[in-house]
């Protein structure tokens, strides 16, 4: 018996997971064999599992951590030394280029686990952010959209690898709050509230990125590097690429695309001159202008 | 209601889908406005035909996502052929892709295809942004034919013998590819549709677990175990047939 051909409706059927697991069979069998139905399906599953507009994304701030900004917050404020923030920003680099292909992964994790042992060194300057943004990321786990869970684990997972070392594990707990929405996320929550060294803690970054919209953890990852003050390796240009992404991603409204434009301008502007306030305060308008 | 009406109130809806379907895939300034128009006239000139046929089996919203990204595919082939952008272009973003298909499909050198897109000025890169995205793009660009005057073809370097080796190489290597590349269409055909499907899109299409995961609507952790299997069965009827797991690495490395 000749397979029945397949059509637009069948392949929305899949999409839209109404199909029975007979039939369902049957049409992964053919478009396992049709690299042009497979784009079909590829593309139209991405752009329906985006958020709405309404779905908005809420940036974890709407403008940069500046020092007399976080004493006012309540939050302690500790000095950035510009090689520990150079440092983390290369830990991270690594972290965003390496995840892709999983072979690299074993050399990513040896390169990011030696500097974040260089980090768990420098206890005495290290950046830390106001106790309040941990509260609202908590409160606000419960309606996020998956892109706005995303920018902030993303953010998050920046302080996290500040935290190695230390006895203080905002950042990881604040990521295990987030990830309880996410399905899977079990034993990576585990693992987070765990004592973990550099090493541990980059293995879980890498398993926590790859449970979410890994452009959006990108976007936020490297939206607290600038918080921090630093604008280096992938988080420097690759970062304004990550979040002109996130961003054309979660903007449906064409007067918002002027806007956008300037901002994301402004950005690339920033980050070429490495000015981390002027890129904090782009990027966050960027990411939050996406959403409105 | 009629299906005109039906059409007029999805409009907003086709519009949307139609450029940012497009957009993925590279399609910017005029190219995005020509395939939205090609869309609707495609609706209107059809008697709205997409809609008539629409059993109800999925959500009008998905079916009719697919209806325009399947035309967008027309496009695509008509534009490009069978070329599809590398998952790198399309991680990047549609001026990746754009790019891309100019220094593949257009051969246009970098330089050409950056003043290309930078005297376009329909996306907001800068020179050196581009340079960088250029960089990052895997690099399969085809050979290219080049002009040269008659009094100059004398001047030109005779192939050394390490070229002809490699190109030599080149041929064994490329009956090699056919010959693996059966076995190994036979032993995908061992699998499962659901692994087959899962196989072909990380090694294939270049996605990871994680967006195979939400494409195919299965939870992504058990589908690194499931992938590993899938993997091992391969294995061994590749070396069932003596394909050896080096002679597989060497294939997928020049694909790459």
């Amino acid at each position: 018996m000749s397979e029945r051909p397949l059509d637009a409706e069948r392949v929305a059927a899949l999409i839209d997971g109404r199909l029975s697991p007979e039939e369902r069979e049957r049409v992964l069998a053919q478009l396992a064999d049709d690299p042009d139905w497979r784009d079909v399906l590829i593309d139209v599953s991405e752009l329906r599992s985006e958020p709405s507009a309404s779905d908005a994304l809420t940036p974890l701030s709407t403008t940069p951590l500046s020092p007399t900004r976080a004493r006012s917050n309540g939050g302690t404020l500790r000095r950035i030394a510009p090689w520990a923030a150079l440092a983390t920003a290369a830990a991270v680099a690594v972290i965003v280029l390496g995840t892709g292909e999983a072979p690299r992964d074993e050399i990513v994790l040896s390169s990011v686990g030696q500097e974040a042992q260089r980090l768990s060194l420098t206890s005495d300057e290290l950046v830390a952010l106001t106790e309040n943004r941990w509260r609202v990321v908590r409160s606000g786990a419960e309606s996020l959209s998956p892109i706005a869970r995303a920018v902030r684990l993303g953010a998050l997972a920046a302080d996290a690898m500040l935290e190695v070392g230390r006895t203080e594990i905002g950042a990881r707990e604040g990521m295990a709050q987030l990830l309880q929405q996410v399905e899977g996320a079990g034993p990576v929550i585990s693992v987070l509230r765990a004592p973990a060294d550099s090493l541990a803690l980059q293995r879980t970054l890498v398993a926590v990125r790859a449970l979410v919209d890994t452009q959006a953890f990108d976007a936020g990852m490297c939206l607290q590097m600038f918080r921090a003050g630093s604008i280096h390796a992938a988080c420097g240009e690759q970062a304004v690429e990550s979040i002109r992404q996130v961003a054309a991603r979660t903007t449906q409204s064409p007067d918002r695309s002027a806007a956008l434009q300037l901002a994301l301008q402004e950005l690339a502007d920033a980050v070429r001159s490495g000015d981390a306030v002027r890129a904090t305060q782009a990027a966050t308008s960027v990411l939050q202008g996406a959403a409105s | 209601m009629s299906l005109e009406a039906r059409f007029l109130e999805l409009l907003p809806t086709i519009n949307r889908f139609a450029d940012e379907l497009g957009r993925r895939r590279g399609l910017v300034g005029a190219d995005a406005e020509d395939f939205a128009s090609l869309v609707r006239a495609r609706f209107v000139e059809s008697n709205y035909s997409p809609l008539a046929q629409f059993r109800g089996d999925s959500s009008m919203e998905t079916y009719l996502a697919v209806v325009i990204r399947s035309w967008l595919n027309d496009v695509l082939i008509a534009r490009d052929g069978r070329w599809r952008p590398s998952a790198v272009a399309l991680r990047l973003g549609p001026v990746a892709v754009h790019l891309e298909r100019l220094l593949s499909k257009g051969h246009r050198s970098v330089d050409e295809a950056i003043a290309e897109l930078v005297s376009g000025a329909d996306h907001p890169y800068t020179e050196r942004e581009l340079r960088e995205i250029a960089r990052q793009l895997p690099r399969r660009q085809p050979l290219r034919m080049v002009r040269v005057a008659t009094d100059q073809a004398a001047e030109l370097p005779a192939p050394s013998s390490t070229t002809a080796d490699a190109a030599l190489d080149g041929v064994e290597q490329a009956v090699e590819r056919e010959r693996v590349t059966g076995i190994l269409r036979a032993a995908l055909s061992v699998l499962s549709p659901e692994d087959r499907m899962i196989v072909t899109m990380r090694f294939l299409d270049g996605k990871s677990v994680a967006e195979i995961a939400r494409v195919l609507q299965l939870e992504q952790k058990p589908l690194y175990r499931r992938l590993e299997r899938s993997l091992t069965t391969l294995r061994r009827h590749l070396e069932h047939q003596g394909v050896s797991p080096d002679i597989v690495r060497k294939i997928v490395e020049a694909r790459e």
